[in-house]
C-alpha cells in the first residue's frame, strides 16, 4: 500500500513537472523569445538523435544571458541560410568552466561539420579546442577564443579597446575631471579583466579623473550591485561623478542604486551591454551611454566561417572585430543603432 | 550556571551582543556608517535575505536543509514578473501567484523528503536544479522586463515594494519586521510551532508521542519556499525585472545567516529573532566592508571568516557546558 503511495506520487510530480514546463510555451510572446525557446527545444532532442552529418555545434557561456541568446539568434539565422542543423548550449552560468569543457568535449564525440565555442577560460579551453582541431573539425570562436589559437577564426569584440572607449566617453561626460566608481561583474571572466584594464588604463591619461576603488564586482547579481552602489554613494556622502557597470547585471544594479537614491540626473552612469531594461533606463536619461557589442553578428559571421573553411579556405586563425556602439538618448532610435540592440 | 548558558535566550543574548559590538565598532571607524540614511538603508538590503532566513529557519529546526530557497527565489520572482508582463494581472495576483508557486515547490520538497524518503539534502539539490530550470525556460533565460509593458501602475506599485521608503523607512523593511514578529509567534506559541521544534529535536520521539512527523517537516518546508518566494518577489519589485538568475546561491546566505544567528544545523534549536541578527549581523558587515571601500575577494574571505567563527564558538560553548 505504502509502495503504491509512493508510486503515485513520484508521477504525479512527474506530471507536475512535466505540465509546468507545458505551460511555459504560450508565456514568452517578445519577439526575441520565441525564436529561442523553439531552438532550445530541438537543441536538447537533437543531441541524442542527429547524425553529426549536416549539423554545426555551438558551445556559448552562460544560459541566463540575454548577449548568448542573440548570439545563439544570429548563429542559427546562419545556418538556416547554408541549410545546415545547429545545436546551441550553454553552461548555466559563467562560472562553470568544467560544464563547458564536457560539452565541447562530447559534442566532439557528435562529430560534428562544424564548431563554435565561446571560452569561458582561454586558459582552462586550449585543451579542448585543441582536440577539436586533432579531430579534423572546423572551428570558430565567439566572443573569447583560446590562448594558442586552436581556433580558425575568432568573431569578438575588442573588450580592451571598447571599455577604453567608454572611459572616453565617460570622462568626457565628466569633463575631464572628477571620480569615477568602477563596478565589475565577476571575478576570472577574461572579457571582465580586459574591461577592467582598458576602462583603468584609458582614465590615467587625465590626472584629474581618479577611479576610487579597487576591483570589485557583484557577483553577476543584480540585487548585489545596487547594494554596493547604494554603499559606494554613502562612503562619498553622494558625492560621485560618474559610475560605470562593466556588464547588463553591474549597470542595472548601478542604475536601480542610482534612481532609488533619487540622483538620476546627477551622476553619470555608463557601462557595458544593453538589454531591454537597460534600454528603458537610457530612454529615461537614468543611463547616460552603454557600450553594445553586437552578439548576434558574431554568431552570424561564427557560421559564415564554418562555410568558408568547409569551401577550402584557410582563416589562418584571424581575429575579426565585430565592433561596438555606444549607445545613448540621442542615438538609440537610429536604424543601425537598433539592428544592434534589437536584432 | 551551565544551564543558563546553555539556554537558547543565552545563546540569542551572545549573538546580540555580537551585533551590537560590530555595531560599536563600525560606527567608531567607518566613515557615515552612524548616519540615519544609512542605517535605513541596510535595512533596505538586508530585507531580502532576512526573509529568506527565516524561512530556511523552519527548515532547519525541523532538522532538514534546502538547497532550493535559492532556485524558488528566481522561479517565483519569473512567475510573477511574466504574469505582469504578458498578462496584465494586477500586481497583488501577481505577488499572490509567486508566493503559491513558493508553496508549491515547498510542497513538492516536502514529499520527496517525507514520501520518497529521500535525505534532505540531496532531494532539495535535485529540486533546486528543477525550480532553476524550470525558471529558465518560462524566463527563456533572459530577464523579463515589467519597465515598459502596458502596465506601468503595475511597476510603480512593486517599486513602493522593493525599494519606496515611508518617511525614510524602506516598506520592505516594514514588511520582514512584522513577517518576524508574526513567524517568531507561529514558531514558539503554536502548535505547529511546537511540532517543528519536537521533530527537530527527535523525530522518533516526536512520533512516538502522537505528532504527525510527515506533515509537520511538510509545513515546514512550504513555509521555508513562501518566505523563499516572497525575497524572489521583493528583487523583482527592487529591479522592476524578473530575472532568471535571481537567487543564486541565496539558500546558502540564508543558512549563514541562521547559523550565525544560532540556529542549529542538527535541528531543534533556533529562533526567528537569531535568523534576523544573523541576516543584520552580515548586512551590517557587508555594509561596512563596502564603506571602506574593501574589495570583493577581502569581503568573501571575512565573510567567510566570520561563519566559521560563530559556528566554532557554538561548539566550544556547547563542549564546556558537556564537561
Amino acid at each position: 500500500m505504502k509502495r503504491i503511495f509512493t508510486l503515485l506520487l513520484a508521477t504525479s510530480l512527474l506530471i507536475g513537472a512535466l505540465s509546468a514546463c507545458g505551460s511555459s510555451n504560450p508565456a514568452p510572446e517578445t519577439e526575441p523569445a520565441e525564436e529561442q525557446s523553439v531552438q532550445e527545444e530541438t537543441e536538447t532532442l537533437d543531441t541524442d538523435t542527429s547524425t553529426g552529418k549536416e549539423t554545426i555545434y555551438a558551445v556559448f557561456k552562460d544560459a541566463s544571458s540575454v548577449f548568448f541568446a542573440q548570439m545563439g539568434a544570429g548563429a542559427k539565422a546562419a545556418a538556416e541560410e547554408l541549410g545546415y542543423e545547429i545545436v546551441i548550449q550553454n553552461p548555466a552560468s559563467e562560472a562553470e568552466i568544467d560544464k563547458q569543457i564536457s560539452m565541447v568535449e562530447s559534442a566532439i564525440e557528435a562529430e560534428p561539420i562544424g564548431m563554435i565555442v565561446s571560452c569561458i577560460s582561454s586558459d582552462a579551453l586550449i585543451n579542448s579546442l585543441a582536440a577539436v582541431k586533432e579531430a579534423g573539425i572546423p572551428l570558430t570562436c565567439t566572443d573569447a577564443g583560446d590562448n594558442e589559437e586552436h581556433y580558425d577564426a575568432l568573431y569578438m569584440t575588442d573588450c580592451y579597446q571598447a571599455a577604453w572607449d567608454l572611459c572616453e566617453f565617460t570622462c568626457e561626460l565628466i569633463d575631464y575631471k572628477g571620480s569615477i566608481y568602477l563596478l565589475n561583474a565577476v571575478a576570472g571572466v577574461q572579457s571582465c579583466e580586459q574591461r577592467e584594464q582598458g576602462f583603468r588604463e584609458c582614465a590615467k591619461q587625465y590626472p584629474e579623473v581618479e577611479i576610487i576603488n579597487e576591483w570589485q564586482d557583484c557577483d553577476n547579481d543584480k540585487t548585489m550591485a545596487a547594494n554596493m552602489t547604494l554603499d559606494m554613494l554613502t562612503a562619498r556622502d553622494d558625492d560621485i561623478s560618474a559610475i560605470v557597470g562593466l556588464n547588463e547585471n553591474a549597470l542595472m544594479g548601478v542604475a536601480t542604486a542610482v534612481d532609488e537614491r533619487g540622483l538620476d540626473g546627477e551622476i553619470v552612469i555608463t557601462g557595458v551591454d544593453c538589454s531591454e531594461d537597460v534600454q528603458a533606463y537610457i530612454r529615461q536619461g537614468v543611463i547616460n551611454g552603454s557600450s553594445s557589442q553586437d552578439p548576434y553578428k558574431m554568431g552570424y559571421l561564427a557560421v559564415y566561417g564554418i562555410q568558408q573553411i568547409l569551401d577550402g579556405e584557410d582563416l589562418n586563425h584571424q581575429v575579426i572585430d565585430t565592433g561596438c556602439a555606444i549607445v545613448t538618448k540621442e542615438n538609440i532610435d537610429n536604424p543601425e543603432i537598433q539592428a544592434v540592440i534589437n536584432p | 550556571m551551565n544551564k543558563i548558558k546553555n539556554s537558547p535566550f543565552f545563546k540569542l543574548l551572545s549573538r546580540l551582543s555580537v551585533l551590537i559590538i560590530l555595531f560599536v565598532v563600525l560606527a567608531l571607524t567607518t566613515h557615515n556608517f552612524i548616519k540615519l540614511s544609512n542605517l535605513t538603508t541596510i535595512l533596505l538590503q538586508v530585507a531580502i535575505y532576512a526573509v529568506i532566513a527565516y524561512g530556511v529557519t523552519f527548515v532547519l529546526i525541523v532538522g532538514a536543509t534546502d538547497l532550493s530557497a535559492g532556485s524558488v527565489v528566481g522561479l517565483a520572482g519569473i512567475v510573477s514578473a511574466l504574469l505582469l508582463r504578458d498578462y496584465a494581472v494586477s500586481p497583488v495576483m501577481a505577488i499572490i501567484a509567486g508566493l503559491i508557486t513558493g508553496a508549491v515547490c515547498g510542497f513538492l520538497n516536502g514529499v520527496c523528503i517525507t514520501y520518497l524518503k529521500i535525505i534532505p539534502f540531496v532531494a532539495t539539490l535535485g529540486t533546486s536544479w528543477i525550480f532553476r530550470g524550470v525558471c529558465q525556460l518560462i524566463g527563456d533565460g533572459q530577464p523579463v522586463t515589467i519597465r515598459s509593458s502596458e502596465n506601468p501602475t503595475a511597476a510603480e506599485f512593486l517599486k513602493v515594494l522593493g525599494s519606496g521608503r515611508i518617511g525614510g523607512f524602506p516598506v520592505a523593511a516594514i514588511v520582514f519586521i512584522i513577517l518576524g514578529l508574526a513567524l517568531s509567534v507561529i514558531l514558539s506559541k503554536t502548535v505547529l510551532g511546537r511540532n517543528i521544534y519536537a521533530t527537530g529535536s527527535n523525530q522518533e520521539s516526536a512520533r512516538l508521542s502522537g505528532i504527525n512527523v510527515r506533515r509537520t517537516t511538510i509545513y515546514a518546508f512550504i513555509v521555508c519556499d513562501v518566505l523563499a518566494a516572497l525575497g524572489g518577489v521583493l528583487i523583482t519589485a527592487r529591479l522592476s525585472s524578473g530575472q532568471v538568475s535571481a537567487g543564486t546561491g541565496y539558500e546558502l546566505e540564508g543558512i549563514a545567516a541562521a547559523v550565525i544567528g544560532g540556529v542549529s544545523l542538527m535541528g531543534g534549536e533556533g529562533s526567528i529573532a537569531g535568523a534576523l541578527i544573523g541576516a543584520l549581523i552580515m548586512g551590517m558587515l557587508r555594509n561596512g566592508l563596502n564603506l571602506n571601500g574593501i574589495n570583493s575577494y577581502w569581503q568573501q574571505i571575512v565573510i567567510g571568516a566570520v561563519l566559521i567563527f560563530a559556528v566554532a564558538f557554538d561548539l566550544f560553548q556547547r563542549r564546556k557546558v558537556g564537561t
